[in-house]
């Protein structure tokens, strides 16, 4: 089970957009699928993505990961970018 | 030509001297660090007779260059035993400045045991009595300096917590709605000016000289650069004026880093509720009525990090709800509701309390069992105590270290007994390096490798690795400068990453002064600051031995990541090798 958090405006494509919650998706993937892949295919477009937290570890160039042993995925949208990439 | 006003508490006397040599290229805490370096005698009681504290604005504060309003205060902390220079916002420190005036240092003490208000204006400085506002908290007490002043006076002031001289006092600076919530908070600098019997400097400049600037043609360009660069990049121009400071509660939860419960874990369940989301959702969408984002705490500030947090009803309640402030009463204290964290910083505000010790002090209480974690109501009532002067709201009102000490606790997270901000240094090593080594206590804004750590601003550093000194050393030298500039430390966001607004902050002031200072001069600059710095703290006693993390953060690990703190001493002493 792979837990995916959303921030701000990316908070659209999960199950709610009430801010005094956690915005979170569950879901599964196979382990090769990379991180990329697996936001694409619940609708979320990277380019609106600015920073990438994989296990709570700010991480460059998350897209390219294979989610293999990954449990939360954080995501913060591009207006809410205090970590430049 | 700027000069320096001497206020000597004890005849009551005011005068001006020129400004020596020395001091004609300092500012800021560049001036405040030198002034203190030289005048107080480091093993001083930092309220008795000898302590001093000094009020400088910044190199280029006053002029239009961009946030750059910010105000230095410095003297011996009451809090920590060593230097100290505390920065605030809000609008005396541009005041100060166009009146001519490059430092303000007071000494002596009152003899009479009473107050007195120092009135600064074109025609001179005065000491008046302050019996219409002594006892009074800092929101009435600004209304009653305005009511008497029609400039908008700048205000420079103290709550009660500062008459009854307590170390965590902090100073009032106020903003340009005439809202007293910009402190010079950390160290206790609020009890110094309490032990003087100044309750408040009132800075009013209308018709005064105004600022030189030596090429002001260069100077326009230079600032427009550095403009630029604030107004384009993510940080300054979209997180900081839509969600404030806050935007960083979610971040550094989802880090792991955010202090919760007194330190206990790095992660707080109730996080989504008290974020720069919610604060923006509430002050503009919900509530709005008084309720603002994008809010400047002095005119001229391009980023705008400050809100106006409304109350349900959409009337004002505080302004403002910052990340320290927010996440001091908030998650470090199991409380999961803004309207009780806003009612807490209004309280500090009135009192006149530094958010982040007030806070941390309130958790270690929650630890020692004198209130429960998350009780929003007995945590706005056990602060409420301070200033009634109560004997357990003069222990509260002594920050965290003492309060820690007066119930027993071990888990005190403060060094060189000041209270930590709100980042665990277990999982984030660069701050933990800056928390142990800064001549300040522990201070994030002494030296903000957060910005490469978890922001990825500034070149990228992995918030895991323990080789941390030379980064902390040259944030922290960096940091001095920009803590010297009169700039606001949050355009290092934006000069850390575009090279023409770096080269704005050093070519403004290059340009002001007729200086040609490059970026390594910077570097040097602000390494001589904090040796001096640290020369007065050695002379009052510190050693290499009070530039640790305190002991449980090296024994408990902390959830989610599980990591201790794990910096070798070796590193830690290697910060201060330049
Ligand atoms: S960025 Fe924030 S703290 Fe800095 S000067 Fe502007 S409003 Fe004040």
């Amino acid at each position: 089970m792979i837990e995916v958090h959303l921030f701000g405006k990316l908070r659209r494509f999960g199950p709610h957009a009430d801010k005094d919650r956690e915005c979170v998706i569950q879901t599964s993937a196979d382990a090769t699928t990379s991180v990329g892949e697996l936001l694409i295919s619940l609708g979320i477009p990277l380019e609106e993505v600015s920073n990438v937290f994989l296990d709570g570890v700010y991480t460059r160039a998350a897209f390219e990961k294979p989610v293999a042993g990954v449990a939360r995925i954080g995501l913060f949208p591009r207006d809410m970018c205090l970590l430049y990439a | 030509m700027s000069r320096i006003l001497r206020v000597n508490m004890t005849d009551l006397s005011t005068k001006f001297e020129e400004v020596p040599e020395k001091y004609r290229l300092l500012g800021g805490r560049g001036l405040t660090s030198n002034i203190v370096f030289d005048e107080v005698p480091p093993d001083c009681h930092p309220l008795g007779p000898n302590n001093k504290v000094i009020f400088a604005p910044g190199l280029v504060t006053g002029t239009s260059a961009p946030s750059s309003g910010r105000l230095s205060v410095g003297g011996k902390s009451p809090l920590t035993g060593g230097i100290k220079e505390a920065n605030a916002g809000g609008i005396a420190s541009q005041k100060i400045a166009r009146l001519g005036i490059k430092a303000i240092i007071v000494e002596g003490q009152a003899q009479d045991g009473k107050f007195y208000s120092l009135k600064v204006n074109k025609d001179g400085a005065s000491l008046v009595s302050a019996d219409d506002i002594v006892g009074k908290g800092m929101y009435e007490a600004d209304e009653i300096i305005w009511r008497k002043h029609p400039n908008k006076p700048g205000v420079i002031g103290i709550g009660p917590a500062g008459e009854m001289r307590l170390a965590n006092a902090g100073v009032s600076v106020n903003d340009s709605e005439n809202g007293p919530g910009r402190y010079a908070g950390r160290g206790g600098l609020g009890a110094v000016m309490g032990s003087k019997g100044l309750k408040a400097i009132i800075v009013d400049d209308k018709g005064g000289p105004g600022v030189s600037v030596a090429n002001p043609e260069l100077f326009k360009q230079e600032a427009k650069k550095l403009a630029d660069a604030l107004l384009t990049h993510a940080v300054t121009s979209q997180a900081l004026p839509n969600y404030g400071t806050a935007v960083l509660i979610n971040i550094l939860n989802e880090a792991g880093g955010l202090p919760t419960r007194n330190f206990s874990s790095g992660r707080f369940e109730g996080a989504a509720k008290v974020s720069g989301e919610m604060i923006n959702e509430l002050a503009t969408k919900v509530r709005k009525g008084a309720g603002r984002v994008a809010h400047p705490c002095h005119p001229g500030c391009v980023i705008k990090c400050s809100n106006v947090f409304p109350k349900p009803d959409g009337s004002y309640h505080v302004s403002c709800v910052e990340y320290e402030s927010d996440w001091a009463f908030g998650p470090n204290c199991g409380i999961d509701d803004l309207d009780a964290i806003a009612e807490l910083v209004r309280i500090s505000n009135d009192v006149g309390l530094d958010t982040i010790e007030a806070g941390v002090t309130v958790g270690v209480a929650m630890e020692a069992g004198i209130i429960p974690f998350g009780d929003g109501q007995a945590a706005i009532n056990l602060l409420s105590e301070v200033g009634k002067g109560t004997p357990l709201g003069r222990i509260i009102g002594n920050g965290a270290t003492f309060t820690g000490r007066a119930f027993g606790v071990t888990r005190i997270p403060a060094v060189k007994g000041q209270a930590m901000p709100a980042y665990d240094p277990r999982p984030i090593k660069g701050i933990g390096v800056t928390y142990a080594t800064s001549t300040m206590g522990a201070d994030h804004t002494s030296g903000y490798t957060i910005a490469p750590e978890i922001l990825g601003v500034g070149g990228k550093a992995d918030p895991f690795a323990v080789n941390k000194g030379e980064l902390s050393r040259a944030f922290q030298a960096t940091t001095a400068f920009v803590d010297a500039s009169g700039y606001c430390l949050f355009i290092a966001f934006a000069i850390l990453d575009i090279a023409s607004g770096f080269e704005g902050m050093v070519n403004s002031v290059n340009a002001m002064y007729g200086t040609d200072w490059t970026g390594d001069d910077v570097v040097k600059i602000g390494q001589q600051i904090i040796k001096t710095e640290r020369t007065f703290n050695e002379r009052a006693g510190f050693t290499k031995e009070h530039d640790r993390v305190p002991e449980f953060m090296r024994l408990e690990k902390l959830p989610p990541h599980n990591v201790v703190f794990d910096v070798s001493d070796e590193e830690l002493d290697a910060v201060y090798a330049f």
